[in-house]
């Protein structure tokens, strides 16, 4: 059986362990201690020499990159476009996402976990905010006429972009005035696996901030 | 008598400075492909005027027109051109996973040498560059290790991850010998495609030149302002 390595606290190991549970498609999934630096162990950088999370084997087959894996797991699902059209779009969703909306987690969320300052966190957490309204404002647009990411029809570009707004929670982000994008998170939880997946993240999230503040 | 239709055109709009843009003209080239290419004019803001962002609503470049069809993102638009190139479709599962793998990794790796080392060189940040190379140096030292002993990024055959990575690294000589220098792997690979892939020495001689005319524009705009 193949076997994700991964962890909660990350968006894009939620994003692959989200779509295991809603497709249940065959895959063991191993928590790796970031904490304790389970990714820069010997036995982990011997098969994922990035040393990172998510991580993913399957027989000899290592690889790591989220769109890879997810894309992967997904093969032969009816979730996965065959027409070219669709495929360019979802291929586009996946360039953006990296370029771009990857940056709530590198200018927003990462400032929660790494600054240790609380004036310096305040003024970075809202700097981050600042820095990704435009994009934040263009989804709003989006989810005005759309209900998914790419149209009408929960997609892959659904399974990456969620986790990625949704632990905006944790900066108690402005979700009232975003309300398009908060209705969108609302009807994700219709979706098979999303509720878990957020259940999953709150609890790592609790036991990370214990220990966070247990080493203080 | 059936109207003979007009063929739907393919428009690829770009700049042969941008990375990406290179990436796709380039594999439009190697492909040989009926698609036009039309340079951005980025002095003049194209790519953030209402006729352009009607199309493509993130007004960035590279883009892709394809009749009614629109579509951004470098990684997008080139397997959208190479989907019927059975060169370029992945043979199996494994095949595609290295292909995503490196797709994945370019934002957050080669990516870095646009952004970290080419762009300040660009904008004149002087102070900026041998930073931006410490940063970008065990990315490169991980490709030239891994040229070493395959003679393309993931393999034995050209797939579209060299259409990605060639344009990020091929840049480091135009800011300075001296920077590709200690990749020898590298270099060896860029003068193995200069040879012997089409369109590539094309792509990098446009660069080059578009280099040139943005740096002489730059130092008569230095000049003036001097002047005044």
């Amino acid at each position: 059986m193949p076997i994700l390595h991964g962890h909660p606290i990350s968006q894009p190991c939620r994003s692959i362990q989200w779509f295991i549970d809603y497709s249940g498609v065959e895959c063991e999934v191993k928590i790796v201690d970031l904490m304790s630096g389970g990714h820069k162990a010997p036995e982990f950088i011997a098969k994922f020499p990035n040393a990172q999370v998510p991580a993913f084997e399957d027989g000899d087959l290592c690889f790591g990159e989220s769109i890879a894996i997810l894309q992967y797991l997904a093969d032969g699902n009816d979730i996965v476009p065959t027409d070219k059209k669709g495929k360019a779009r979802l291929q586009e969703y996946f360039g953006r996402h990296l370029s771009q909306v990857r940056k709530f987690s590198t200018e927003i969320i990462r400032h929660v976990f790494f600054e240790k300052d609380a004036d310096e966190k305040k003024k970075k957490i809202a700097a981050g905010i600042e820095s990704t309204k435009a994009m934040m404002d263009s989804f709003e647009a989006h989810f005005e006429k759309n209900k998914f990411v790419l149209g009408d029809t929960l997609s892959l570009a659904d399974f990456m972009f969620a986790p990625e707004v949704d632990q905006l929670f944790m900066v108690e982000y402005d979700f009232k005035t975003y309300k398009n994008v908060g209705a969108y998170i609302e009807r994700l939880k219709e979706v098979k696996g999303y509720t878990k997946m957020r259940e999953d993240m709150s609890e790592a999230l609790k036991v990370m901030t214990a220990k966070m503040a247990a080493k203080q | 008598n059936k109207e003979k239709q007009k063929m739907p055109s393919t428009i690829l709009y770009g700049h042969p400075v941008s990375q990406p843009s290179r990436s796709c003209q380039w594999f439009v080239d190697f492909s040989d492909q009926k698609v036009e290419i039309v340079t951005i004019d980025t002095f003049k803001a194209e790519h953030k005027k209402p006729e352009f962002i009607e199309k493509f609503p993130n007004g960035q470049f590279p883009a892709l027109e394809d009749g009614g069809f629109y579509l951004s993102e470098s990684m997008a638009i080139l397997k959208y051109l190479a989907r019927s190139d059975p060169r370029f479709t992945p043979k199996d599962s494994q095949q595609q996973a290295r292909l995503d793998e490196y797709l994945g990794r370019h934002y957050s790796t080669l990516r870095k040498i646009s952004t970290d080392f080419f762009r300040p060189f660009m904008l004149g940040n002087k102070d900026m560059i041998e930073p931006g190379y410490e940063s970008i140096k065990t990315i490169l030292e991980k490709f030239d290790a891994r040229l070493a002993t395959q003679p393309y990024v993931l393999g034995d055959s050209l797939t579209l991850a060299d259409f990605l990575f060639v344009p990020e690294v091929d840049q480091l000589q135009v800011v300075g010998e001296q920077y590709l220098e200690p990749f020898k792997n590298i270099r060896s690979y860029l003068g193995r495609l200069t040879r012997d892939v089409d369109g590539y020495k094309k792509c990098f001689d446009e660069m080059t030149q578009a280099v040139g005319v943005i740096q002489a524009a730059h130092r008569r705009r230095q000049q003036q302002q001097q002047q005044q």
